[in-house]
């Protein structure tokens, strides 16, 4: 079971459901306390079955990629914004002659990003990126749900240490993704 | 380096390497998430002294709730119910303007939120005024107060936090790269929704 609560848009799903559900209640109680009962507990029986299975954000629940299989879409985590050449070296190979989407999110500043993008746009991927805030998890797990891509790969930076140890590990657990792991932390990277 | 930083690995020369987490949530969010369980566990107190009180006493009222002569204001606190959801649409609204870099959707969101909260609480006020009964008066009544009254505790509470918001966009504070005060903010709003509409089903419909 995962946490369904994570950020303000979970929360406000959280209304809009308890909305639903205390809405759905009502009009059966007004009709009938007995149907007010059974909805009652056929909404909660679900929701608690629902949420044991993980919820919406349930392994494999990322948004179906909408390309055909000329396009590889990756999305990249970066500790240090991407800057090696081998993380260029590992998404060209990645491609295999496919045009590759490139989604870059790291909590780099913007300017080591930018010059990150740069070097992937050289090389002919049509990359672009975001830095994020926070924890690494959340912000990859939004960025998946946004960005729905076919794989996922994680750069480290000893340096940096925004990832935490294990988490190419965690990712290959979490996503239904193919997880490649560069110069990751020694206990976690592929 | 120091011998500190080395041991660690790190080359953080004058100050502390970033520390590893062990929660999968970044710590602002597990710290607020955190006070919202405790927050529930005390909605939750309070929802059983009203249940307790409902059945226990169910013979004495013959089945009847609320008791003679007591009525519910359930349409004024069914339009409170509106403004309430209406505000967490604004909230969220706010949140994800900021995201998008859209400083304007933040400050009017926040701004909307906050008079909606406001005109919930000004409403909550009068229908008090209004009631004809008191807190002391029957079990009944202590409890409707006091499951309304710590609910409105909580949006005082979130108009505190919404004002500090509203201040802090006005000079800037936020962006699309720095948010979390708003994101925060929205989850103790959107947490306070949920446990009005929760109020509301439990004390005024059924």
């Amino acid at each position: 079971m995962n946490n369904p609560l994570r950020s303000e848009r979970d929360a406000f799903r959280m209304v809009l459901l308890t909305v639903a559900y205390l809405g759905l209640i009502g009009i059966g109680w007004r009709i009938d306390r007995w149907l007010g009962a059974a909805v009652f507990v056929a909404l909660t029986v679900g929701g608690v079955v629902w949420l044991l299975r993980g919820g919406s954000s349930s392994r494999g629940a990322r948004p179906a990629a909408e390309h055909g299989s000329d396009e590889l879409r990756v999305l990249v985590v970066a500790e240090d914004g991407g800057s090696g050449s081998e993380l260029v070296e590992v998404l060209q190979r990645r491609a295999a002659g496919r045009r590759a989407v490139v989604q870059v999110v790291s909590p780099a500043s913007a300017e080591g990003l930018a010059a990150s993008l740069v070097a992937m746009r050289a090389a002919g991927l049509d990359a672009t990126g975001e830095t994020v805030e926070g924890g690494a998890s959340p912000a990859i797990e939004e960025a998946v749900r946004r960005f729905g891509p076919d794989e996922l790969v994680v750069s480290g930076a000893a340096a940096v240490a925004w990832l935490e140890p294990g988490f190419v590990d965690w990712a290959r657990e979490r996503f239904d993704l193919v997880v490649v792991g560069v110069d990751a932390h020694e206990d976690g990277a592929a | 380096m120091s011998a500190a930083a080395e041991a660690h690995g790190h080359g953080h020369a004058g100050h502390p390497p970033v520390p590893h987490y062990s929660s999968r949530v970044s710590p602002p969010t597990l710290g607020i998430l955190l006070f919202i369980a405790s927050e529930i566990m005390l909605f939750g107190s309070f929802f059983t002294v009203y249940f307790f009180i409902r059945v226990v006493n169910s013979s004495f009222w013959h089945g009847q709730w609320p008791p003679s002569p007591y009525e519910r204001p359930a349409f004024v606190a069914g339009v409170n119910t509106l403004l309430l959801i209406t505000s967490s649409f604004s909230m969220h609204w706010a949140d994800t303007s900021i995201k998008k870099g859209h400083r304007a959707g933040l400050k009017a969101g926040l701004v909307l939120t906050f008079a909606l909260g406001l005109s919930f609480l000004l409403i909550q006020m009068i229908e008090y005024s209004r009631l004809g009964f008191n807190t002391s008066d029957t079990a009944f009544a202590a409890t409707f107060y006091g499951l309304t009254g710590l609910h409105a505790a909580h949006v005082f509470v979130g108009l505190t936090i919404l004002m500090v918001m509203i201040v802090r966009s006005f000079r800037g504070h936020f962006s699309q790269e720095h948010h979390h005060g708003v994101e925060l903010g929205g989850i103790y709003w959107h947490f306070v929704d949920v446990m009005w509409i929760v109020v509301y089903f439990t004390v005024y419909i059924f």
